[in-house]
């Protein structure tokens, strides 16, 4: 269960701010519960995101399922490559995950291995 | 074809599809942060089926309850040809629940519909009941047929699947 303290949301939020200052091209990072509320946002005014990081965790959830399916145990992280643009959604542990997003198509891998860096961060920051 | 069952957060549309299908359900299930009654919520959907002949089948489809999950709705309901809506008779307000389900699929629906109400501890007094659902209906002008259900039990839900056949056949 994820705890609502201010405490535990202004630590997320903090990695968030890093993550998004340490790589400029990640225009915004969420963090999203599994049933697809906004826990901690990069920024605010963003209208769409509530909308955007709900749909989030519904894709990682059916990741989930096609790959258990498949026997390939969990998803790691899920990619979806756009015209305009990269989203990126890991799991931070089994209540929480994080979304990036960039409109540079060119940074896979640093969109990538940024995001996964900050999951794992904040995975021991909340522990 | 392909059902659809909808309803709010704790009306059984998860348990319904379990009860009947013959095979293992897919689900897309969370730990819910603000329906801490419940132990999962599905936040994508879930899928079964009923297999009526070799050849012949019943898709079904879950979406999740809540409105914030609406893009889903929409995705699903999608080549629906029929749509079951479950209403928790124990919520404070029922028919407020069946309105928002009623709006949001009305343009999905085609009149192909059931409502089934489950949570209903006392089958005998609540057929008196279901007589408020159906005026509700009316109001939407959706003429389907109401039943009481336990979607713990594979023949309660199997009735519900049987009147939306039986009511979308009698339309073609």
């Amino acid at each position: 269960m994820i705890s609502n303290n201010k405490t535990f949301t202004k630590i997320i939020e903090k990695q968030l701010l890093n993550l998004v200052s340490n790589f400029p091209f990640i225009e915004e990072a969420v963090i999203v519960s599994s049933d697809g509320y906004v826990v901690a946002n990069s920024k605010t005014n963003n209208k769409c995101i509530e909308k955007v990081s709900t749909m989030g965790s519904s894709m990682i959830s059916l990741a989930d399922t096609m790959t258990a399916e498949l026997k390939m145990g969990r998803c790691v992280n899920l990619i979806t490559e756009n015209e305009s643009g990269l989203v990126v959604i890991i799991h931070i542990n089994s209540d929480l995950k994080i979304i990036t997003v960039t409109r540079k198509v060119s940074q896979l891998g640093m969109l990538l291995t940024s995001t996964k860096k900050y999951a794992a961060k904040i995975r021991e920051s909340i522990n | 074809m392909k059902f659809v069952f909808t309803g709010c957060v704790g009306s059984g549309k998860t348990e319904a599809i379990k009860t009947v299908s013959d095979i293992p359900v897919i689900s897309t299930e969370a730990i819910p942060t603000d329906y801490l009654s419940k132990k999962t919520t599905t936040v994508a959907l879930d899928y079964g089926e009923l297999h009526l002949s070799k050849n012949n089948k019943l898709e079904l489809y879950g979406t999740p309850g809540q409105r914030r999950f609406s893009y889903m709705w929409e995705i699903l309901s999608k080549g629906a040809s029929g749509f079951i809506i479950l209403v928790n008779h124990q919520r404070e307000n029922p028919l407020d629940d069946l309105d928002m389900y009623l709006e949001n699929f009305s343009k999905y629906i085609n009149n192909n519909l059931v409502v089934g109400i489950t949570h209903t501890e006392d089958v005998i007094r609540i057929t008196k009941e279901l007589t408020m659902y159906s005026e509700h209906l009316k109001k939407y002008n959706f003429s389907a047929a109401v039943l009481p259900v336990d979607a713990r039990r594979a023949c309660n839900v199997i009735t519900l699947l049987q009147a939306l056949t039986l009511s979308i056949e009698e339309k073609l």
